[in-house]
């Protein structure tokens, strides 16, 4: 009798051993989870400042390219970059690459663009058909690496 | 008392000593701090649990913010490419209009939970900065931001071609009657011709006023006939015919008011097969493509790399069915379109994505056995100018990327046409003739029937060479004892 009753209340005492166990288990899991999502979410938002960065300096080098078609590239520029204050908008500026442009002359030409924000890195590759009387574009693509250009001397 | 401990030790045996005695107050104490730590461990675990989940729900938020700021951006670039001027400074909301264009409106865009504005800041009359910016706060603890910024500029301005069909003369300069020009090339404000030996070989003119040309360089001269010349930055390419070798000639233009000798090029090339073999030449991205007379030993079609100004290198050479002479050259798109004497095919279509590994694409036969002097490409068509011999002088064909696509459309001049050129976009086609009345003839490019816009007798005769200028939207027309400057109307048109 006396070993059934010591039986039971160990049996007790691993259960709620083993609840509480998968219980703290579950919470950190979604703990570490939850942090994850938060540096996802950083990471998503670096990702995405770099891409609008990139894009920036891809329309600062046809605007160049439109004024004059000799325009070479191979140069980092910098770009606005907005920040959160209490009130407003901040502004400073980030760099971003632009490569040695591609071709010469009006026709066929290729402009490739990057910019990095807290390692993220971005990269464009544009194609373009002609550049007057207007520009015109035959390929904007996102690239994992730059092949359409040879790489910036700077 | 001593009958309930007994019953307690019978009860609770686990509460005697090893020695059988009794710990009393022990239980409690147990209890208390078995409750304490449960306790602690159950908030540690709960407070994991809600942390975990606020972290979880936090960073599904910035996410959602994010892809509306990215909205407020897709926005901008969409009423950019509408219309810039629209992108005016200031806090703005945004949305659909009643015909689904994007537009500017209010100051924010109040979601659910998400308001997002778009802060426009003009940095220039062609250049705008974007701030998109969300904001969220879904309880005390559950609020963030999220900012993108994007620098848009007015690059997609159409300076348009302008109205050819009422297009004006601006010049007519007479430069001699002993030889006819063979070439024309326009870089920035100078117009580099090319004539037959009896001439100067070379003629370098300032044509900043179209109205009022001036020869510049009057001493750097050619004894020998010159052809097809070509720029690449500042650099000077034309062939020579003057019975030695090398054909190749380039000299630096960085001040094409100081050429003096034409004896110190910056450097020479040899085009193989013997000598006056160069014909026609084309630069594109850094390649010259040569064109060459005919010959039964060697090739007629060359690829030479200049990207190093200081040396002229060859990548590949061709051998083209039947010896052809290739009279005309015209690269657009990784295809070189060749007009050449053969009279099976006048026009050879190249694959030259690689320059130094030239393919034969394709080839194209035209009516009869007239040669074809000129070839261009543009839009969705291809432009043969051909020699009058018992064919169509004109032939449009229906193509690009180095395919003939659709129908060919043949058209009779009874005059020889010597020379075409269109305009990049394909709104018209300009045609340098022999006839007796129209040297020079202004087309409607995307009409297959091609009709005629205008049409201008050159006082200096046959239109042997046609080019039209797309910075300035002029054409240049090298006539037989000089050449004319033809401007278009004032109106953006494109027929």
């Amino acid at each position: 009798m006396m070993l059934n009753t010591v039986r039971k209340g160990y049996a007790f005492l691993i259960t709620i051993l083993v609840i509480g166990i998968a219980a703290a288990m579950m919470s950190v899991v979604l703990l570490l989870s939850g942090i994850d999502a938060q540096k996802n979410a950083r990471y998503l938002e670096k990702s995405m400042q770099s891409m609008a960065a990139a894009w920036s300096c891809a329309e600062s080098a046809l605007l160049s390219l439109r004024n004059d078609w000799d325009y070479d590239g191979d140069e980092t520029i910098n770009v606005s970059f907005g920040y959160g204050y209490p009130g407003g908008i901040g502004y400073t500026t980030t760099p971003c690459t632009i490569y040695p442009i591609g071709g010469y002359g009006n026709d066929d030409r290729s402009l490739c663009t990057h910019a990095t924000i807290d390692g993220r890195t971005r990269y464009l590759e544009i194609g373009i058909q002609r550049i007057k009387p207007d520009i015109s574009i035959d390929s904007w693509e996102e690239a994992t690496s730059v092949t359409l250009c040879t790489s910036p001397t700077l | 008392m001593s009958v309930n401990i007994e019953n307690n030790r019978q009860a609770h045996p686990l509460l005697k000593t090893e020695e059988g005695e009794t710990r009393p107050g022990f239980l409690m104490i147990e209890v208390m701090l078995a409750i304490t730590l449960f306790a602690m461990f159950a908030s540690a675990a709960f407070l994991a649990f809600i942390s975990g989940q606020q972290a979880t729900r936090a960073g599904a938020d910035r996410n959602e913010g994010l892809f509306y700021s990215e909205e407020g951006l897709e926005v901008a670039k969409a009423i950019r490419d509408g219309n810039f001027t629209l992108l005016t400074a200031g806090n703005h909301g945004f949305g659909l209009s009643s015909t689904g264009i994007w537009i500017l409106s209010g100051s924010l865009n109040n979601g659910q939970h998400y308001d997002t504005d778009v802060e426009i800041h003009a940095s220039s009359a062609s250049e705008r900065r974007i701030a998109s910016r969300t904001k969220w706060k879904l309880n005390p603890t559950l609020s963030g931001e999220t900012i993108l910024t994007l620098g848009l500029t007015h690059w997609r301005t159409n300076n348009g071609i302008k109205d050819w069909s009422s297009a004006s003369l601006a010049a007519d300069v007479d430069v001699g009657s002993s030889f006819y020009f063979t070439g024309i090339a326009v870089k920035g404000d100078y117009l580099y011709l090319t004539s037959t030996s009896g001439g100067d070989g070379i003629y370098i003119y300032d044509v900043s006023n179209p109205y009022s040309p001036v020869r510049v360089s009057n001493t750097f001269t050619v004894s020998a006939t010159a052809r097809a010349p070509v720029t690449y930055k500042n650099v000077l390419y034309f062939l020579v015919e003057d019975g030695s070798n090398p054909e190749m000639h380039a000299y630096d233009i960085s001040d094409p008011t100081n050429l003096t000798s034409f004896t110190t090029p910056m450097v020479t090339r040899d085009i193989a097969g013997g000598n006056n073999r160069g014909r026609s030449m084309y630069q594109h991205g850094g390649t010259l493509y040569v064109g060459a007379n005919t010959s039964t030993s060697s090739d007629e079609f060359f690829s030479y790399d200049v990207t190093n100004t200081g040396a002229i290198t060859l990548l590949d050479s061709e051998d083209i069915t039947q010896d052809p002479t290739v009279f005309d050259v015209f690269v657009r798109s990784g295809f070189a379109y060749l007009g050449t004497s053969n009279n099976a095919n006048e026009m050879t279509v190249y694959n030259v994505s690689d320059p130094s590994d030239l393919r034969v694409h394709t080839t194209f036969g035209a009516q009869g056995p007239g040669d074809a002097y000129g070839v261009r490409q543009a839009g969705t068509g291809y432009y043969l100018a051909r020699e009058l011999n018992g064919g169509k002088e004109i032939v449009m064909a229906t193509g690009s990327g180095g395919h003939q696509s659709g129908s060919t459309y043949w058209y009779d001049t009874y005059y020889t046409v010597g020379s075409v050129d269109v305009d990049p976009v394909g709104c018209y086609s300009f045609w340098g003739t022999n006839d007796a009345t129209d040297q020079f003839e202004i087309r409607d490019a995307r009409n297959t029937t091609l009709p005629v816009q205008k049409a201008f007798t050159v006082s200096n005769g046959t239109g042997n060479v046609v080019r039209y200028d797309v910075h300035q939207d002029r054409v240049y027309v090298a006539a037989a004892t000089g050449f004319s400057i033809y401007l278009p109307g004032t109106t953006s048109t494109c027929p």
